[in-house]
């Protein structure tokens, strides 16, 4: 039968946990036999996994000490101390995937009529009942930690009249889905772990025997493992990290009386000088880090207790930023680091989004993963970087199909027929641990293609991460519950939550390995034998921690189940606080103003738990920071900042300027040129270009050449001279879909399927104009025309070759030449108004139709002028079907433009690059945008403020900040 | 004894508080009297609209009490504004409260407020249950894949006819764009519409079209239309011309060139060329006009239905992809919570809150938009309706705060009509009050104030272009009802200057307000001063220009970092890692230090792909490894040299950025590269020059404002205009605004232009406004010149400016145009220097680190079994891990196989504890069976064998040993290197010798690898033989680590320590082996 908890005070004068060890030793060995330290039979539940460790080394020294052999206790946390005290552990148990997939299932197995009350809008997909499953599932287990199933909730509930009336409907159709989960469960020999317990403690199953169980440091218990406690025969010691004189505060468990922790112990309060106030997270994680390094230089052990974890990673910065890679000491987070952040689950990562997506970005996305575009280039043995080809793709194409890309680039072809491989294996209904396995085990293949060569520090990266999903691939059992893609989709993101311990890179600091500043949770942080303590990011919100909301855990709720309630945790972590201060010789406590988005923060109540004038002028020290004398701690810098910011770069000084000289130039570049010689000089003579990616839609070229070819094949084909508006219209539009068949046909992309069928509409209102401009007697005589010899422009004695292709010449009836130039833009403008600027004396901006006179020399009898225009294919028909804008000028015009093309050849040759001109459009070119700095701020402001353009919406980002 | 106050003592109120009238001061005074008054801290909801304002007020409730209870003349001063008595002991006492209950004080942003009401009814709405705020990057993704996925969804016919519809009939190439820029301007009006087509229907033509006929009759009047005549009786030469010209677009049925003609546009004058038009021709002018008018109403139309139905498509299948996410803004949550109307009902909505509102204070109360007031409203009206006593013994209570004039937030959906009718909608609420104290202004700067924004309607810079009064006027007049004369309370000096800058263009803007800081720090080293701008695009250079000049400045409110040269190029960086190709990336990477840092870069820039490419593989490695944080303070290790301090500075904000973008995991380059662009970031310092927007100086204040950037024109209309029934009844009528000619021949649409310009220049005006009065001593105002036509006709803040201070003045390039006649420079000598900033950093360095005895616990774990010398195992089959864990519980049964058989009933409890099928059950037991009936294994697990190999292990055959037996023992000691070294061995038998010394010990470990299926001989196919020597290998290291441990515990020499491996999956006789 069993005993009387025996609880023991291990005192306050030093930190408990060697003490805990002492005393564990002693009635260890009455259970050992002789030269020994037998504690194979005792279990020792503690708050955390660095308590654990630190305890077995204190035991293993002890033994060491006393030359006893050791054989190991069972160490645990609270959470599985359930199911050690019941034998559950080896039971084949739903894990956390398959039961949420269950109980998705009971939602969605519930008619919408019936859930309604509970949840208004009941899902229809699996994922969306995932989402709801998960809050049941959260209730689920918090209600059998205290011996609760729904039902049993109803009951309660029933008998508590204050409640709204529509709460208990809520609660019987809750217990209905529970109920439906675990049967489905039960069918499949499967156990739901909390509904387990349940079942095994009213059989009263207790099944494995030990001789002592210690709960060491537990502050709090749920009802569930105190009956089971009280149910073991094992013996069981409480050790209390407290002084005895505080026996009252504590109940029989030796867990902390919420009555009894109301309020604080007299004289175990933080003072003023432990107490620092800090702008932001970043500014705290300096101090803390910087004031554990005071402690340790006065020969303190240290640790920091993280109360807010997200400053673990800004005291990384902070060491990082002071001592680089060569720090002497290091942040080690306690809770370890997410899984997420390592590249082979990346890798895995991208390669499961991939196999959902299996569209051109997400193939983008897997192969900017380095290992994934070695291993997979070396799988599928390409020759050339497939990112390189991709780039290539994407100027031509929009959203392809991977099929097509396949098709049509040989060199990707073998990739993708290996991905494709890869999805036909994987993405198939099986069980979760099937598609789990077969996953990983793809993984593994790729990274077994790179083994051999990748160092060793990249092996043992694999090997932890492939561990740790090995750990976490789902129990066995034979059900495909959910469509593939997305059972995908939920196993890697259940997999995302894994952490991983938090080890430096030993391969990397080649066996000088750093000490280490442990970085603890807010529970395992009071029984750390360290002396000195660092309490990063106290405020209100984490500490005291608050009972997290859940829609149908209402506070009166709760209050009804006796559940735990705010005023139970403010008492627990009041005493935690205590036990944190009381042992230590030296305590720093940071609360930050603001968080680190700059919201505003506020220190926890347990740092004001003072009255009077202490609480007062703590509460001005922290609210206005001028009032506040406390000294802030930073590291020092080993990065300095130099003189001169080397980063403010002279766009039009390169890094290397081209020497080489312009030689030809395309009737296009002169405008330009005299739109930009800066852009020109990148442009032409450096060839810079810049990709966008993302790109949903045909941009203006690619539109533009859509069309061009459209009418290029009409015009070289059967009915170019037809006068038929329809039999015109037929062939332009047979085109036009050919095309785009052949270079969109599989597009993903919605939006290019309206552009194509735009884009035929277009022509098709062309059709009527041309069908009257050949009964004009108008004929096409060349299309896509350029000299057969390259033309050249004379200036000062030397030519320049002109470049360029002439879209269309046409021969009238009287024979006269017409040079012509398609024009797709949504509006089209005539020539003179795109070539000449306005004003009383226009100046040239663009020279492209007189320079076809350059160009087609040899095409026009001597001294002809020809006629020179565009034909537009704009968005809207032209009021009078005029498709036609003429130019008009005559020989002196033509004589003025070709002098202007000399004059811009001049300057070319002159090297003449340094002035931008018009800037860049930033959303369209943001990365030469970005390149040009601040001269494209001065023109683009200056642009702006002139055209008044001014963006009303002002303050739009600010606006966010509630 | 007195006859009670019948009045309560916090009667609900209105107060309406111009700025600088000590708004929070009313507010947070009013709080504390109900804290005074015995009101329990969470009874009260006081809501304000950043979490920054929402900050300031428990602050300043805080140090209010805080300074009561430490100081008698504080809390005398506190009493006095409570008009209650208090002593120190009770404001201590108050102080403690409201403390102890920091939880459950309702100070929040009113969008915080509506978060908690969502979670309180999570499963009952429209939401994600675990919904959360999207950031700016994922929704902005998440519409681009919402508009594709509307497309998609679309039927091709009516897609097409949409897009073209949305095109004005024409066939635009863009497409996505053009939807997006429908999700911008169009969704407000949608959802206020409640997407009813009808409303968008409202603009139709006022006439009716002609048909061909009737217009080819017109055109030939047209033909013979009379003109006006010269003197000489000839037909007008002017005329004649608009003639042709209209008879030839006439002709071509160019609609909006028919209006824009100059003859059409003097039917509606009446004259041309300063002539009557004569009536005949005015008749034959007119049917063209009405024509064109009723054609291009009919396009306006059919585009105001496509917009509608578009912009409801685009709305539902950005609500889907919400969904599918989980991810919400904060626009929606008052939305969803009013598809379930809570009035009526308000008891279980305190219930679900777990508190029941007594009293709510409501702030900046003019930004309420009318989906947050549609859910306010139910609650105040319930609390004004009831005026019983609480148990506080003071009836419930409403208290708004707010000032029309400061309504900034009108175009994200902010009502100031809400305020300005509040004491209408809600009559309980009294009559407002109005507060016209300035409390921080000089009376120089509340003059001008009065000055530039009294009878604004009479302003000329407010009238239409064409001098009508239209709009411009009409806000004028709004804005004149609500301006009451501002009054100095406190007896600053000030100055007011009016200047104009050199040029209109930017330089010289900047260079003008860049003069006038320099001037103004000239002569006080401690003046606050702050550069207000309308717009984000001038602050990095405003910034530079004066730094260049000397001054101390800073840009507040946040730009994004990519502000900083070294930031910008990071994002090429980025941009390159994705886009091997870009050489436009890899050119401005190799421009900077950061080409270097990468340890790729030659030197010289090269167009050929090789190096970017090299580069961006090296940035690829770097995201992956390290993370982008990571990778960014590697790289600046190596040329944190090649920056300056600012630089610096932001690029550790950078790296703070990167971090917390990355705080779940890391994000494509993509992402972060959209992230860095477009996530602002404040660039902290105790700099005295501060330069940021109008909109981010609201609530601030500053011994001088500096505005350079008065010209922009008033008025420009975003998106379509939206006519309602009253103020803020339900939306009658939508309409793009369509263009100025039409307008002339719509009357409708003209008026419906006329409110809306009326209400966009009313916002204008609180810019205005606001901008002005954060002065506290001194005003620079600068213009731009006059341009070469004279004073612009155009209505700008600089107009109006002009016309109320200067309004004869020419304004000449950088003279002076008016300056208050008050104007007394040496303000200065007022301005406070600023307290002492607090004791000064002290630095530690990492390298005082001194190691902590005792403390350290890294632990190892034995290497796993999965590692091989060429990568991880695959993953078995399924099924093996249960019958690999089943196998070993089996084996764990046997003590020693020659003494006694183990319990066939524990191994049936043990396979059917472990869920097996009765099928999979039966076969593992008979392969137990014939596994402790194999000889080898038999002799391994036999006392007696184990003795004889545990003598010769220790040497010492023939001597009496006794053996221990251990199963599943679990060990822990240190290794080498003094870490803790764990785990658990299957089977381990220690030797004794007589005298109780351990000599010998043996492990055993079971592995239950199933031998391959030899019968298939398949090529490529593992031989058994090869398998078998591959599992040992494998085990071996191990073994290794079991030996070493087991030595270490048993203080035993690890060669007298033997290890075998059990291979139950391997043919018999080749099971136990020797390792
Ligand atoms: S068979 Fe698959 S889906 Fe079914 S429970 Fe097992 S692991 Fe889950």
């Amino acid at each position: 039968m069993a005993l009387p908890i025996h609880r023991q005070f291990l005192g306050w004068d030093a930190p408990p946990l060697p003490a805990a060890a002492q005393a564990l030793v002693e009635l260890g060995l009455e259970y050992s036999p002789r030269g020994e330290l037998d504690l194979a039979r005792t279990l020792i539940v503690l708050p955390g996994s660095r308590a654990s460790r630190l305890l077995l080394a204190e035991l293993v020294r002890l033994a060491d000490e006393r030359g006893l052999l050791l054989s190991a206790p069972r160490l645990l946390t609270p959470g599985p101390l359930q199911d050690a005290l019941l034998g559950l552990a080896d039971r084949p148990r739903a894990d956390a995937l398959l039961r949420l997939s269950i109980w998705a299932d009971a939602i969605l197995r519930t008619d919408r009529a019936t859930l309604a009350p509970l949840i208004a809008h009941p899902p229809d997909t699996h994922a969306r009942a995932a989402e709801f499953a998960r809050v049941l599932i959260r209730a689920h287990s918090e209600l059998a930690g205290h011996g609760l199933r729904f039902r049993d909730a109803v009951d309660r509930l029933g008998a508590v009249p204050e409640l709204p009336p529509d709460e208990l409907p809520r609660w019987t159709i809750a217990a209905g889905v529970q109920e439906r989960a675990c049967a489905t469960l039960g069918a499949m020999s499967l156990a739901d772990p909390e509904w387990a317990r349940l079942d095994a403690l009213s059989r009263g199953a207790c099944a494995r025997a030990y001789d002592l169980v210690a709960l060491v440091g537990i502050v709090d218990l749920p009802a569930l493992p105190r009956r089971l406690l009280s149910a073991n025969s094992a013996r069981i010691v409480s050790l209390v990290a407290a002084p005895a004189g505080e026996a009252h505060r504590f109940d029989e468990f030796g867990c902390v009386s919420a009555r009894a922790w109301a309020t604080p112990v007299p004289g175990v309060r933080p003072s003023d000088d432990s107490i620092v106030f800090t702008g932001n997270p970043a500014e705290g994680a300096e101090h803390a880090v910087a004031a554990a390094i005071r402690c340790a230089s006065r020969g303190l052990s240290v640790a920091i207790a993280a109360v807010d974890s997200g400053w673990i990673t800004p005291m990384k910065r902070a060491l990082e930023r002071s001592a680089g890679p060569s720090a002497p000491v290091r942040v080690r987070s306690a809770a370890g680091v997410p899984i997420a952040h390592e590249p082979f689950f990346q890798f895995v990562s991208a390669l499961s989004a991939h196999l959902i997506e299996s569209g051109l970005e997400s193939l983008r996305a897997l192969l900017t993963h380095p290992d994934a575009a070695d291993a997979l280039a070396r799988r599928a043995m390409l020759a050339a970087d497939p990112l390189a080809t991709l780039d290539r793709l994407t100027r031509r194409e929009v959203a392809p199909e991977l099929s097509d890309v396949a098709r049509r680039h040989a060199e990707l072809a073998p990739l993708i027929a290996e991905l494709t491989r890869l999805r036909t294996d994987i993405l198939r209904p099986q069980p979760f641990h099937r598609l789990a396995s077969a996953l990983l085990n793809a993984a593994i293949e790729l990274a077994r293609e790179l083994w051999t060569e990748r160092p060793r520090r990249w092996q043992e990266q694999v090997r932890v991460v492939v561990d740790a999903l090995r750990a976490a691939i789902p129990a066995e059992c034979d059900v495909a519950p959910v469509p593939p893609a997305e059972a995908l989709a939920l196993l890697v993101s259940e997999w995302r939550g894994l952490a991983l311990p938090d080890e430096p890179d030993y391969a990397a600091l080649g066996g000088e390995v750093p000490d280490e500043i442990e970085a603890l949770g807010w529970l395992e942080s009071a029984l750390d034998p360290s002396e000195a303590l660092v309490l990063a990011g106290v405020s209100e919100g984490r500490v005291p921690t608050p009972v997290p909301a859940h829609p149908l855990l209402t506070p009166a709720v709760r209050r009804a189940l006796a559940l735990p309630t705010d005023a139970d945790l403010v008492a627990r972590d009041r005493a935690l606080l205590a036990q944190m201060l009381a042992p230590r010789r030296e305590v720093v406590i940071l609360a930050a103003r603001r968080d680190a988005e700059g919201a505003p923060l506020w220190p926890s109540r347990l740092l004001l738990d003072d009255d009077g004038p202490t609480l007062a002028e703590r509460v001005t020290r922290f609210v206005e920071p001028r009032a506040d004398r406390g000294v802030p701690l930073v590291l020092t810098r080993s990065l300095k900042a130099g003189a001169a910011d080397r980063f403010r770069i002279d766009p039009a000084r390169p890094a290397a300027e081209s020497d080489e000289s312009v030689t030809s130039m395309r009737v296009t570049d002169f405008r330009l040129y005299l739109e930009s010689p800066l852009r020109f000089y990148l442009a032409r003579v450096l060839k810079v270009e810049e990709i966008v990616p993302g790109v949903r839609e045909l941009d203006a070229l690619a539109f533009g050449t859509l069309v061009h070819d459209a009418l290029k094949g009409f015009s070289a084909g059967p009915d170019r001279a037809s006068d038929r508006a329809d039999q015109i219209a037929a062939a332009l539009e047979r085109e036009v879909r050919r095309l785009a068949g052949e270079r969109y046909g599989t597009t993903r992309s919605p939006a290019v399927r309206v552009q194509i069928e735009f884009a035929a509409q277009r022509l098709r209102e062309l059709a009527d104009w041309q069908a009257r401009r050949r009964a004009q007697g108008w004929e096409i005589i060349e299309t896509e025309w350029s000299p057969r010899t390259p033309a050249a422009l004379e200036v000062d004695g030397a030519p320049m070759t002109i470049t360029g292709r002439i879209d269309r010449i046409d021969r009238g009836p009287d024979g006269q030449i017409a040079i012509l130039d398609y024009k797709s833009g949504n509006e089209v403008q005539p020539p003179a108004e795109t070539h000449l600027t306005k004003g009383n004396a226009p100046a040239w901006m663009d020279l492209q139709l007189p320079l076809y006179t350059v160009l087609a020399r040899e095409l026009l009898p001597p001294g002809a002028i020809p006629a020179l225009g565009y034909i537009a294919v704009p968005r809207q028909r032209p009021a009078d079907s005029e498709h036609l804008l003429l130019a008009g000028w005559g020989a002196k015009h033509i004589e003025d433009a070709i002098d202007a093309a000399r004059e811009v050849v001049r300057r070319v040759r002159r090297r003449e690059f340094t002035e931008l001109g018009r800037p860049v459009r930033a959303e369209y070119q943001p990365i030469i945008a970005a390149y040009l700095g601040e001269k494209f701020l001065a023109q683009a402001a200056t642009a702006d403020s002139e055209s008044g353009d001014d963006a009303v919406a002002e303050g739009g980002t600010e606006g966010g900040a509630s | 004894m007195s006859v009670p106050d019948r009045r309560s003592p916090v009667p609900s109120t209105v107060i309406l508080a111009s700025a600088g009238t000590g708004k929070t001061f009313q507010l947070t005074g009013r709080f504390i009297r109900l804290l005074a008054m015995g009101v329990p801290p969470g009874a009260i909801l006081a809501t304000t609209f950043t979490r920054k304002a929402a900050g300031e007020i428990l602050g300043r409730v805080l140090t209010r009490l805080a300074s009561a209870a430490r100081d008698e003349k504080a809390c005398d001063a506190l009493a006095h504004a409570i008009e209650l008595p208090l002593d120190r002991a009770h404001a201590a006492r108050l102080l403690r409260a409201v403390i102890d209950e920091l939880p459950r004080i309702a100070v929040m942003t009113i969008d915080a407020f509506f978060a908690r009401l969502v979670a309180a009814y999570a499963l009952e709405l429209d939401l994600p249950p675990g919904w959360r705020i999207g950031d700016a990057v994922e929704l902005g993704e998440l519409v681009d894949r919402a508009l594709l996925r509307c497309l998609d969804a679309m039927p091709e016919a009516v897609r097409a006819d949409l897009l073209r519809e949305l095109h004005e009939g024409g066939y635009g190439r863009e497409i996505v764009p053009t939807l997006l820029k429908v999700r911008q301007d169009a969704t407000t009006a949608w959802r206020e519409s409640r997407g009813d087509e009808a409303v968008w229907s409202q603009i139709q033509a006022l006439h009716a079209p002609m048909d061909r006929a009737q217009y080819e009759r017109a055109l030939g009047d047209l033909l013979e239309m009379p003109l006006a005549q010269t003197k000489a009786g000839k037909d007008h030469a002017g005329w004649v011309k608009a003639r042709a010209k209209l008879l030839e677009v006439a002709r071509s049925q160019d609609w909006p060139a028919v209006l824009k003609s100059t003859l059409i546009g003097a039917v509606l004058s009446g004259e041309y060329y300063k002539q009557a038009v004569p009536a005949a021709a005015l008749s034959v002018l007119r049917a063209f006009g009405e024509h064109a008018s009723a054609v291009l109403t009919a396009r306006l139309a059919m585009r105001n239905r496509a917009y509608c139905r578009a912009a409801g498509e685009i709305d539902r299948a950005v609500a889907f992809e919400k969904l599918a996410r989980g991810v919400v803004e904060f626009d929606d949550l008052p939305r969803r919570l009013l598809e379930r109307p809570f009035e009526g009902d308000l008891d279980h909505l305190y219930y679900r809150l777990d508190a029941r509102l007594e009293h709510v204070l409501l702030d900046e109360f003019q930004d309420t938009s009318l989906d947050q007031f549609a859910l306010l409203k139910p609650l105040l009206e319930e609390i004004l309706a009831d005026q019983e006593a609480t148990k506080s013994g003071l009836p419930r209570s409403v208290f708004v705060v707010g000032d029309v004039k400061q309504s900034l937030y009108q175009w994200r959906g902010a009502s100031p009509e809400i305020l300005g009718t509040l004491a209408q909608t809600l009559p309980g609420l009294g009559e407002p009050r109005t507060l016209s104290e300035s409390w921080r202004s000089s009376a120089v700067v509340l003059d001008t104030v009065n000055r530039a924004l009294t009878d604004v309607a009479s302003n000329p810079a407010l009238l239409d272009s064409d001098g009508r009064a239209g709009a411009g006027v009409e806000a004028g007049r709004r804005w004149d009802e609500r301006f009451p004369q501002h009054v100095a309370r406190k007896g600053l000096r000030g100055s007011a200057v009016l200047s104009v800058a050199n040029s209109k263009a930017a330089p010289d803007l900047v260079a003008a307000a860049v003069h006038r800081a320099s001037a103004i720090r000239a002569r006080s080293e401690h003046a606050s001063i702050a550069v207000l701008v309308r717009t984000r695009k001038l602050i990095p250079w405003l910034v530079r220009d004066l730094l260049a000049a000397g001054l101390d400045a800073s840009q507040e409110g946040g730009n994004p970092l990519t502000d900083t040269p070294a930031v910008s190029a990071f994002v090429s960086m980025l941009h390159l890692a994705d886009q091997p190709g870009d050489t436009a990336a890899w050119l401005h990477v190799s421009s900077t230090p950061w080409a270097r840092a990468l340890g790729v870069f030659s030197g010289t820039y090269s167009a050929h792909p090789s190096e970017a490419r090299r580069a961006s593989e090296a940035v690829r490695v770097g995201l992956a490894c390290e993370g982008a944080a990571g990778l960014l303070g590697r790289l600046l290790r190596e040329c944190a040299g090649e920056t300056d301090v600012a630089s610096l500075r932001r690029l550790e904000q950078l790296s703070q950025i990167l971090d917390r973008a990355e705080a779940a995991g890391p994000r494509s380059a993509r992402e972060l590269v959209r992230f860095i662009r477009e996530t602002p970031v404040e660039a902290p310092s105790a700099a005295r020059v501060r330069v940021m927007t109008i909109h981010q100086s609201k609530g601030l204040e500053f011994d001088a404002v500096i505005l350079p950037e008065l010209g922009a024109g008033l008025g420009k209309l975003r998106g379509p205009m939206v006519v309602r029934d009253g103020a803020r009844g339900p939306v009658r009528a939508v309409s793009l605004p369509g263009n100025a000619e039409l307008r002339d021949w719509h009357e409708p649409l003209r008026a419906m232009y006329d409110s809306a310009r009326a209400q966009e220049i009313g916002g204008e005006l609180c810019v205005l406004y606001v901008a002005l009065t954060r002065a506290r001593h001194a005003l620079e105002m600068i213009v731009p010149p006059d341009g070469a036509t004279g004073k612009s006709t155009a209505s700008s803040a600089a107009m109006i400016l002009r016309y109320a201070l200067a309004p004869d003045a020419g304004a000449s390039p950088g003279a002076e145009l008016w300056r208050h006649e008050d104007s007394d420079p040496i303000w200065t000598d007022e301005v406070e220097a600023p307290g002492d900033v607090g004791p000064s950093p002290v630095e530690v360095s990492p390298s005082q680190w001194a190691q902590a005895s005792g403390v350290r616990a890294a632990v190892a774990s034995p290497p796993s079994a999965h590692e091989r010398s060429d990568g991880p195992e695959p993953i078995l089959p399924s099924g093996s891990r249960l019958r690999g864990t089943a196998g070993h519980r089996l084996m764990e049964l046997v003590e020693w196989l020659d003494a006694a058989q183990p319990e066939e009933r524990e191994a049936r409890d043990i396979v059917r504890a472990l869920g097996l099928d009765d099928g999979q059950a039966r076969e593992l037991l008979d392969r137990w069976r014939e596994w402790i009936a194999d000889e080898q294994i038999r002799v391994t697990l036999s006392a007696h064998g184990c003795a004889e190999r545990l003598a010769s292990l220790a040497r010492l055959t023939g001597a009496h040993l006794s053996l221990s037996l251990r199963r599943e023992w679990m060990f822990a000691t240190r290794d080498a290197q003094g870490r803790i070294i764990r785990g658990q061995i299957d089977r381990i038998v220690i030797a004794r010798d007589a005298g109780g010394e351990v000599v010998a010990a043996e492990i055993v470990d079971y592995k239950t690898d199933p031998a391959p299926n030899t019968s298939v001989d398949g090529h490529g196919q593992t031989t058994y033989r090869e398998w078998l020597q591959g599992r040992i290998e494998t085990y071996r290291s191990q073994m290794d680590a079991y030996r070493r441990a087991a030595s270490r515990v048993l203080r035993l020499a690890p060669e007298r320590i033997g290890v075998r491996l059990l291979m139950l999956g391997a043919h018999p006789g080749e099971r136990s082996v020797d390792v």
